[in-house]
């Protein structure tokens, strides 16, 4: 009677998972023995299997992809309702028999548009009041708009006009940005992002969300032009930064990479560093650095093809003790600090520095006009610096020279550049000149640069370094530069082999030529441009590691200080992170203690670097 | 039930944080409520409560590691898209997600039905390394011998001894009736015992 067989098997399954034995159960069905007791055992065998699970890395990525189709899809389902008259035909094929407008909308329509949408207002109304709750402050829901030439305008959310932006000025999530044919503009995100529109950019800024308890939203339309997204790695995996294009959208954590949409909505990515996930018509296409995808509307993303050659280059090398950055015709700017902080606002540049302290800093087609060179003094001593143009691949001119440099001294070199049928062919390097007296060139030192940090003497005193650490660590005052103190010997407690006091250390203290505009300094800046800290950690002797300390944003690392320090392994060193009014701890990244906390520790078991994030809270 | 089950992996479900079956349903239906209504973020959460569930599920129909996550996230794209339609019948949620895996499964295997030859490679994790050689093996065999059984008979045994799903749920998710659901199990079982009989597993 195989109906009672069956009944017997469940009970005996149930009391298995009660913990009985095979035997006990089927000793309540002996007719039934022979039958039950090898399937039992194989039921059992099948529930013992080893437990799988997803990756890891499937888990920390999935997420964040499903939520972005989901967004994007529903976007695309906003942008066709909102696009759906007869001028705009290109959406029609881009996102026609999709079905995505069954999507729930997840945002309220400008009153504008949903008159085009009657039959659809009732559901999205219902949908929005849902979703959106009610409403609460949110620290890093807005961006800061620079401007860096000509004449931008920008758009608030629920309004159809277009306004003169102002330089500084800050925008919320559904504001929109255009540059004209001559003009330049960044939006700087809270937690350091930024995104430069070139001349003929349309973007919309669709969510930017994110405090210090929650990850990073960023998410922006381009309907047109050329933008340069240069993305702050993400420490939350849920974390994301998107443009969304009309034919496609690039979903990226940590990266540099340039998108152009052409009046029919086609869209180029390249990427520069990093990866950028390219999704379009459902299909998704990674590219990698130096690649570039097309995607066609309407089209799934075309094959991966190498970015081209650049017809010119400019290659600024400099040795310590200078520390080098560049500064272009449009005030964008890349280089370092003596902190070793990186920035870089210029579209495409490459930035790099050696274990020696040779920095390199190379410009892909460079443009006509007139470059400064920035140089602060880590140490006193000679510092050369080497200038090389090419052009259709090869050197075309080499020029060099030396500099008297002296700690925390900072100089000013012009360097303008000789173009001849579009090709570089030599260049002109001024005198060099103390900064100071180029106020007027709008190449500052941010105002966390003049805020004074914890005094050195107080650090030191201060520091109690765990239990055991026999050797105990001490803020040593000399500044030595960084060729010299990694290879010294003396190196008991932490040694700033770069950057001076802290004071002079801090993240404001890069000139991020985006936020500055031609009038002069724009006061402070949220988010400051973000950590791409190519001074490399390296181990010192076999025994001591080299930690880099920096912070991003307004705020300084007070304990120990900001810079380059040196440890004995295996110390425990405790860090302080403070913010200044107006701001608010963020986050460590880094292999520390409690990433979350502004008072934490890290051990010394290899070199590293820390980083202090700062988001602003007016 | 299921908290004798998930409390020893890595699953990243409420019930590890000692909440009650019902608790974790309860929760589950107000995310769903939510989601219904658009938010993307509660979607975000009730995919990282069942995650585990359905990707596990789908592993053991595709016996393969990057078939199984792509699929996993089309399991939850296509839920998103009919998260509309979904109406709670006494049921958990996750046997409506499991029927939408099943589903997209059978329709994966009509347009791409080819052997596959199962290699170490393409084997998942199981979260415990120093088990993952021996798991390895084990999860081989068994993936080979499930993937001979017959369609419903499959279903039902990755459902019921692999996902740990009562008949009740079993039944939500394939649409067969508890009687039926029980023959097959033990049908499975007997097919099962024979192929694994001759690799010495048991």
């Amino acid at each position: 009677m195989r109906g009672d067989v069956s009944k017997a098997f469940e009970e005996c399954l149930r009391l298995l998972k009660q913990g009985y034995q095979i035997a006990d159960c089927v000793s309540n069905y002996p007719g039934m023995r022979d039958q039950l007791e090898p399937l039992l055992e194989t039921a059992q065998t099948v529930s013992s299997a080893p437990r799988i699970v997803p990756s890891d890395q499937f888990r920390l990525e999935s997420k964040a992809r499903l939520i972005s189709r989901i967004r994007q899809e529903a976007a695309q389902a906003d942008m066709a309702q909102r696009q759906s008259a007869p001028a705009s035909g290109w959406l029609g094929g881009v996102f026609g028999g999709t079905g995505v407008l069954a999507f729930p909308p997840r945002r309220l329509f400008a009153p504008a548009m949903s008159v085009m949408f009657l039959a659809l207002a009732a559901v999205m109304i219902f949908n929005a009041v849902l979703a959106l709750g009610p409403a609460s402050p949110d620290l890093g829901s807005q961006c800061t708009l620079s401007l860096l030439s000509g004449d931008v305008e920008y758009m608030v959310p629920g309004t159809a006009s277009w306004e003169a932006a102002t330089d500084g000025m800050t925008l919320e999530a559904g504001s929109r940005v255009k540059t004209d044919a001559d003009s330049k503009a960044v939006l700087t995100f809270f937690e350091g992002s930024t995104i430069e529109l070139e001349p003929g950019t349309d973007v919309e800024v669709e969510q930017v969300e994110g405090d210090s308890a929650q990850s990073a939203q960023i998410v922006l339309k381009q309907w047109v032009g050329t933008t340069w997204s240069r993305v702050v790695k993400k420490v939350d995996p849920g974390s994301r930064y998107e443009v969304q294009t009309p034919s496609a959208y690039a979903l990226v954590r940590g990266t540099e990479f340039e998108v152009e949409v052409d009046d029919t909505g086609a869209t180029a990515v390249r990427t520069y560093s990093g990866l950028v996930s390219v999704i379009g018509q459902d299909q998704e296409v990674y590219v990698p650095a130096g690649h570039q995808v097309g995607v066609q509307s309407g089209q799934p993303p075309a094959d991966l093809q190498p970015v081209p050659e650049a017809d010119n280059g400019l290659v600024v090398e400099a040795v310590m003790p200078a520390v080098a950055s560049l500064v272009d015709p449009s005030w964008a700017s890349t280089g370092h600090l003596p902190s070793g902080v990186a920035f870089n606002q210029i579209p495409r540049s490459q930035l790099d520095c050696s274990d020696s302290g040779l920095q390199t800093i190379a410009i892909v087609d460079p443009i006509d006009g007139t470059y400064r060179l920035i140089l602060r003094g880590a140490a006193d001593g000679t510092a050369r610096v080497t200038l090389r143009g090419i052009a259709s691949g090869t050197t075309a001119f080499e020029l060099s020279e030396s500099y008297a440099m002296a700690t925390g001294s900072e100089w000013i070199v012009r360097i303008d550049l000789e173009f001849a049928n579009g090709r570089l062919v030599g260049a002109t390097l001024g005198d060099i000149e103390p900064l100071g007296t180029q106020a007027a060139d709008n190449v500052i030192v941010a105002p966390l640069a003049k805020e004074a940090a914890t005094p050195v003497g107080e650090a030191e005193s201060e520091q109690e370094h765990g239990s055991g650490s026999k050797d105990g660590v001490q803020l040593t005052p000399t500044v030595p530069p960084v060729t010299q103190g990694s290879e010294s010997t003396n190196t008991d407690g932490p040694v700033a082999t770069a950057g001076g006091e802290p004071s002079e250390t801090g993240a404001g203290g890069a000139e991020p030529g985006g936020s500055e505009g031609p009038d002069g300094p724009t006061g402070d800046v949220p988010g400051l441009i973000g950590p791409s800290y190519t001074v490399r950690p390296g181990s010192v002797s076999s025994d001591k590691y080299i930690l880099t300390i920096v912070a991003i944003g307004g705020g300084l690392v007070t304990e120990p200080g900001q810079g380059v320090f040196t440890y004995e392994k295996g110390a425990v060193v405790d860090l302080v992170a403070t913010p200044k009014a107006g701001w608010s701890f963020y986050s460590w990244t880094g292999n520390v203690e409690d990433s979350a906390s502004p008072i934490t520790r890290i051990t010394m078991n290899q070199a590293q670097t820390v980083t202090a994030s700062f988001i602003s809270v007016q | 039930m299921d908290s004798v089950r998930y409390t020893g992996c890595q699953e990243q479900t409420a019930l590890q944080a000692g909440k009650s079956e019902s608790q974790v349903e309860a929760e589950a239906l107000a995310l769903v409520e939510r989601a219904v209504g658009g938010d993307i973020e509660a979607f975000g959460e009730l995919y990282g409560m069942y995650l585990d569930r359905i990707y596990r599920y789908i592993f053991y129909q595709v016996s393969d590691k990057a078939m199984a996550e792509d699929l996993t996230e089309e399991v939850f794209l296509k839920a998103w898209r009919s998260i509309g339609k979904y109406r709670w019948r006494g049921q958990p949620f996750s046997a409506w997600l499991y029927r939408i895996a099943r589903n997209h499964v059978i329709d994966h295997y009509r347009t791409n039905r080819q052997h596959q030859m199962l290699e170490d490679n393409i084997l998942a994790d199981t979260g415990d390394p120093e088990r993952e050689a021996e798991g390895k093996q084990t999860q081989k065999q068994l993936l080979e011998a499930i993937s001979t059984l017959p369609e419903q008979q499959r279903q039902v045994i990755i459902m019921k001894f692999i996902e740990d799903m009562d008949n009740r749920e079993i039944e939500e998710a394939t649409g067969k009736s508890q009687g039926a659901i029980r023959i097959l199990q033990m049908r499975a079982l007997a097919a099962l015992r024979q192929t694994l009989d001759t690799e010495v597993l048991i």
